[in-house]
């Protein structure tokens, strides 16, 4: 055994990400922890997000201070760890691959809930409301508090800006409560002009956003030669399947279309390997379980891709919890790093309401991602004759320098397939 | 539980689900998965809430007698 000293970086919450700013270190020089801790909170032009720690070890020095903008790949911090081989994922920044996944242990994360934060000095705050509270330099945790400790909203934050009178001393400090600490609050007097002024600019910060979103498709549209096809997956059977399922349990215990529909695409990945890993530096590299990253809409627009680890090993009740809990901490602005690493395929759903079909961009590294329009009805020709059918338009987008079309249009039919024998879905797989 | 306090608790569930909503801007009798942009799973959250809190169950079959706010109430005041 032997002390390692290594520095922590800034990581890469996705390929659209270059930097993120440190909002707030959750952990001090001295400190020990342990592998899953979150240590910092991150604003990224996803929001803030949860650095959480793959290994044992103790912080020697924080390397940057709260409010500093940071360089996706720079030191942060340094740390030293007691271990003999584990190389502790956040210092690797682009091979994701072998991240210990394990850090998703669906058993035992809580559900976020509305009203305790998940550790004392987190405020929970929609994305929303923490892009504009940070563009006012208003302080979460004093809105949070005046609003009983709730999740912290755009509205409240609006109401905050508009409540901060310019004569008054400060909104933001008198109303602070002790050992919280804040964001940037500088020159909160003699800024309140200012503020005043950039008021006019409301809202969440849709141009950090949207420019991250483009600098992602452009990239993947320049580098990665796209193919795509589409199946029309014949979803009748999962539906009475689903429908007697969700009759027999309690209505917490209740599923959706999408838990059967992705760990039907996990398992197949897992035999189809051309569809699942990572293009890095000319070479392919296939993952070796399926990280399904799920893209999620966020309110206000943009994405997120939170990422189920292992996704092949899920029964569909475990995939709806994951499911459950990625869309809930998304919406509350609370995903966690590992959460948000090491995707190796992409599934992206246009939901109930909304286009019979959608072909996605590929989110580089990976090498395809399948979207999934919206079910509907379709008269279809079975057997020579006339039925009446559940279907989900599906395409798949793949990376022509790993895979051809043959190979695509093969895991598309086998997809359809598995989806007539709804009950091996249901099967615990392994 | 009289019309005004279930009124106000599936407010209160809407809200919790996606904190972006706001209590007054919630439509009497438009579909509320297009007024508020809730998808599928923001959708089962509030049934299972609003099932949970009231016990009233709300089967999937039913699900199309309780997508505005006022339909919703008026299904549980009427099971």
């Amino acid at each position: 055994m032997t002390t390692n000293e290594h520095d922590l970086k800034m990581p890469s919450f996705g390929s659209d990400m270059h930097q993120g700013s440190l909002t707030e270190w959750l952990v001090k020089e001295g400190d020990h922890i342990k592998r899953g801790d979150v240590v910092a909170v991150i604003e990224t032009s996803k929001g803030a997000i949860e650095l959480d720690i793959f290994e044992d070890a103790q912080v020697l020095q924080l390397l940057v201070k709260e409010g500093d903008k940071v360089a996706v790949g720079e030191p942060i911090a340094r740390l030293s760890s007691a271990t003999t081989t584990s190389k502790p994922a956040t210092t690797n920044k682009e091979s994701t691959l072998a991240t210990p996944a394990k850090a998703l242990d669906l058993t035992t994360i809580e559900a976020p809930s509305s009203q305790q934060a998940p550790h004392k000095n987190f405020v929970l705050a929609t994305p929303a409301a923490r892009q504009l509270a940070q563009q006012q330099q208003l302080s979460l945790a004093a809105i949070c508090v005046n609003n009983n400790n709730r999740i912290v909203t755009l509205a409240m934050v609006e109401q905050a800006s508009q409540d901060q009178d310019p004569n008054s001393p400060s909104f933001v400090m008198t109303e602070t409560p002790p050992k919280q600490i804040m964001p940037v609050e500088k020159n909160s007097d003699l800024d309140s002009h200012q503020h005043k002024q950039t008021q006019v600019k409301t809202g969440f910060d849709k141009d950090a956003m949207r420019q991250a979103i483009s600098d992602t498709v452009t990239r993947s549209k320049r580098e990665i030669p796209h193919y795509y096809l589409n199946q029309r997956l014949d979803i009748s059977a999962l539906q009475n399947h689903l429908q007697r399922y969700n009759n027999s349990v309690p209505v917490s215990q209740r599923l959706l279309l999408a838990a059967p529909l992705l760990c039907a695409i996990a398992r197949l990945l897992m035999t189809n390997k051309q569809f699942n890993g990572e293009y890095l530096e000319g070479k392919f590299q296939p993952g070796e379980t399926v990280n399904l990253a799920n893209a999620i809409n966020l309110r206000g627009g943009g994405l997120v891709m939170p990422v189920i680890h292992d996704a092949q090993n899920l029964s569909v009740e475990l995939m709806m919890e994951a499911l459950k809990q990625q869309v809930s901490r998304a919406r509350n602005g609370s995903l966690v790093y590992s959460q948000l690493s090491g995707g190796t395929c992409t599934v992206t759903s246009i939901g109930e309401r909304g286009a019979e079909q959608m072909f996605a961009v590929i989110y580089p590294p990976q090498v395809a991602i399948i979207a999934l329009g919206s079910p509907h009805q379709e008269m279809l020709v079975i057997d020579d004759a006339m039925h009446i059918r559940w279907v989900i338009n599906a395409s798949l987008a793949a990376d022509h320098r790993v895979s051809d079309g043959h190979s695509g249009a093969r895991f598309l039919y086998q997809l359809n397939q598995l989806l007539q024998n709804p009950e091996s879905l249901w099967q615990t797989p392994g | 539980m009289d019309t005004k306090q279930l009124r106000e608790l599936i407010l209160t569930e809407l809200c919790n689900i996606a904190p972006e909503i706001e209590k007054d801007e919630v439509p009497d009798d438009q579909d509320f998965r297009e007024a508020l942009e809730l998808d599928s799973m923001d959708f089962l959250s509030l049934v299972i809430a609003v099932s949970q809190q009231t016990k009233v169950n709300i089967p999937e079959v039913d699900y199309p007698k309780v997508l505005t706010l006022n339909d919703m109430i008026n299904y549980i005041n009427n099971n």
